[in-house]
């Protein structure tokens, strides 16, 4: 056996000794990485050829094949935008989808949307918005009482989630079940449901679902396996979190996660490291309310008549 | 709440545009929750979600107008209750009042914490003593459930309702000297407080002092010494107003054209009164969100109050009422008034822009078979004209 030096053996020691101690080129607890510094350059905010658009808490989708942006302003129709954040087309605003509180894209350009008209329905559609069918789907007995308040989709798996009653329901495009969670029991460790509520659903490509739960001050990431991650801390420092809301992954496997009290975009790593965030530049941010990301381009629904900006992402 | 290391604007270093854009990120949200005081994206044609016993702040944001009789007439969301300054949500001061209806409380002050003490100095004390210090704070003082109802004693002090603010109080952003000079009311409400009243009303036990406090910023109004404006509707409100004979009339009124009722089965959620005494653990048995506690006034003791009629926060009608005062009907033809509604409760003065979905929101959820065919003003509950 190799004869080590005292001094390195003594230094090893104390290193695992002083598993706190900030090791070199390693963030301490709440810090941004210095090698990775996170930036989001401001690039636009969507406008109408007429100017930006006024408006908050709209619901977000991104069809990152086609670069388009799909904006739902409340108790309005939708709105699509361009690569460069220009309105170039708007459907249902007569009501004739009901009214729509969610919209996702699928690879074929047909949409799929959320849309409340005697109840919770999905609504398929043409890119131009004309529905072409429905989505019959039906939450098994096991999940209890059902009603989706978000959607999304990815690779052919429709997401619905229950947004109050914290649960999730997979299905195929035909609106049969492929998987069916119980969120509360999953993440809430015996907390009750009630005033727990999810705020930021999304699924990102790799097909982990991702959501927030302000109460708790934790993110979670459930993956296709069922395995569930969950970070995240209470507190004002960066990385720490406030009143948690939207949460998106981007292609690269990095979570990028709104605090609306702290008005700020923090980037967590594939690992769930902090990595950095950002105020959104010298405007800042108003109450981020909903992301949506792809492309390198992080777009964020805001409160406040802010409307939707969109930023660039350096530096992952 | 503070620390905003990014606002050029602002006071206190709140980390929303102002005080209430503040409370707002945790009370405001797009689906119902026990907290919340506000709905973010109504559907249109809906109500919002929320129906708390003080009333959603979203009512502010609908408007409506309507051919009436006279012309055109209109119901600005600005008429519906407290228009807190939020701008982060939208929300701006009530541009019809400067001021305080019956006050001087300016009115693009007007915030959360111009009534709620968001730090929670005001507490209640052993015998009922309102203070900004001494015991601590060790538990809410607004529920009154088995579960949730907790007493001070001599070493431990819990909350006033609500964290309603008390004498002395006043932000220290308003200039001027608003001061309050009343203490908060003795209130007891049920832990389950959110919900629609189609099944069951939800029963705040009001004690004493609502009207007094609210007059920390409305004290002229409705007072025969201080009309506001010539003519004023005075009525009277407050603890020397006790219901005194029309407690009778109140236990027997059910619905217009029908006095059979009787007092174990009288009380609604629509009129509260306050029960004429401070006791907080008598208040305690008055509470209930199941139905099970619906006498009615019996003691002598009970009193009108302000929120006999309003709700604190904001309702679905003009002047932050409980019911429609400006409408014949609050019930027609037995349908909720509504411009999608069929004969009677479709006419425009009827319906008066609402839908029928807005109006059963603003009636908390209540079927309209609760009330008479053609059901008129629920002033009826006590003078029963």
């Amino acid at each position: 056996m190799a004869r080590i030096p005292i001094t390195l053996v003594a230094a090893l020691a104390i290193a695992q000794a002083l598993p706190r101690a900030a090791r070199s080129a390693e963030p301490a607890p709440g810090e941004g990485d210095a090698r990775r510094p996170v930036s989001l350059a401001y690039l636009y905010d969507v406008a109408a050829l007429d100017g930006p658009i006024a408006m908050s808490w709209a619901t977000l989708a991104y069809d990152a094949d086609r670069r388009e942006l799909y904006v739902i302003p409340p108790g309005e129709g939708v709105r699509v935008f361009n690569r460069t954040g220009v309105e170039v087309y708007r459907f249902g605003d007569e009501g004739q989808l009901g009214w729509v509180r969610g919209v996702a894209v699928i690879e074929n350009g047909d949409l799929l949307l959320l849309s409340e008209r005697d109840g919770p329905r999905v609504l398929r559609a043409d890119f131009r918005g004309t529905q072409t069918g429905e989505l019959q789907f039906s939450a098994p007995a096991s999940l209890g009482a059902f009603t989706p308040t978000r959607l999304a989709y990815r690779d052919g798996l429709v997401y619905l989630a229950d947004t109050v009653k914290l649960k999730l329901l997979v299905t195929d495009l035909r609106g049969t079940t492929v998987r069916a969670v119980d969120l509360a029991k999953l993440a809430l460790e015996g907390a009750s449901a009630d005033g727990n509520e999810l705020h930021g659903f999304s699924v990102d490509p790799r097909g982990n679902v991702l959501f927030t739960i302000p109460t708790l001050f934790h993110a979670y990431v459930v993956a296709p396996d069922g395995t569930l991650r969950v970070f995240g801390q209470r507190g004002s420092r960066p990385g720490l979190f406030n009143v948690v809301g939207p949460i998106v992954g981007d292609e690269e496997g990095y979570l990028f996660v709104a605090d609306q009290l702290r008005r700020v975009v923090m980037v967590f790593g594939p690992d769930l490291k902090f990595v950095g965030e950002s105020a959104g530049g010298a405007a800042g941010l108003v109450i981020p309310s909903e992301m949506a990301v792809g492309n390198g381009v992080l777009f964020v629904s805001q409160g406040g008549n802010r409307g939707v900006s969109a930023f660039l992402v350096h530096g992952r | 709440m503070h620390g905003s290391t990014t606002k050029a604007s602002g006071s206190a270093l709140v980390q929303g545009a102002d005080a209430s854009s503040t409370c707002l990120l945790c009370h405001a949200g797009v689906a119902s929750a026990p907290h919340s005081v506000y709905s973010l994206s109504v559907q249109p044609g809906a109500a919002p979600l929320n129906m708390t016993p003080g009333g959603d702040f979203a009512w502010l944001a609908k408007s409506w107008s309507w051919a009436g009789t006279a012309g055109l007439e209109t119901s600005p969301g600005d008429a519906h209750g407290h228009n807190i300054v939020a701008a982060d949500y939208g929300r701006f001061a009530d541009p019809r009042h400067p001021t305080a209806p019956g006050g001087s409380y300016p009115s693009n002050q007007l915030s959360c914490i111009s009534c709620h003490d968001p730090h929670g100095k005001y507490r209640v004390r052993d015998g009922g003593v309102v203070a900004t210090g001494g015991a601590p704070v060790v538990a809410s003082g607004s529920y009154g459930d088995r579960t949730a109802y907790v007493a001070p004693t001599q070493t431990t002090a819990i909350g006033t309702y609500r964290m309603l603010a008390g004498v002395g109080y006043q932000p220290r952003t308003l200039a001027g000297v608003n001061a309050f000079s009343a203490d908060p009311p003795v209130a007891l409400a049920p832990s389950t407080y959110n919900q629609g009243e189609r099944v069951a009303d939800v029963r705040v036990a009001y004690g004493s002092g609502m009207s007094e406090w609210c007059g920390n910023c409305h004290g002229a109004i409705h007072t025969p010494a201080n009309p506001t404006r010539p003519g004023e509707f005075m009525h009277p409100s407050g603890s020397s107003a006790k219901l005194g004979m029309l407690a009778n009339v109140y236990n027997a009124y059910v619905k217009t054209g029908d006095l059979g009722g009787s007092y174990a089965l009288a009380y609604t959620s629509l009129v509260p009164y306050e029960e004429g005494t401070a006791d907080r653990a008598t208040l305690a048995a008055s509470t209930s969100s199941d139905g099970m506690v619906r006498t009615g006034p019996v003691r002598g003791q009970e009193n009108v109050m302000c929120l006999s009629c309003h709700r604190a926060h904001a309702s679905g009608w003009d002047g932050s009422l409980r019911w429609n005062v400006k409408s014949e009907y609050v019930v027609a033809s037995g349908q909720w008034p509504g411009i999608d509604a069929i004969g009677e409760a479709g006419r425009a003065a009827v319906a008066q822009g609402r839908t029928r979905a807005e109006t059963r929101g603003a009636m908390y959820d209540r079927e309209p078979t609760a009330f008479a065919t053609f059901q008129t003003s629920l002033c009826n509950k006590c003078h029963a004209k």
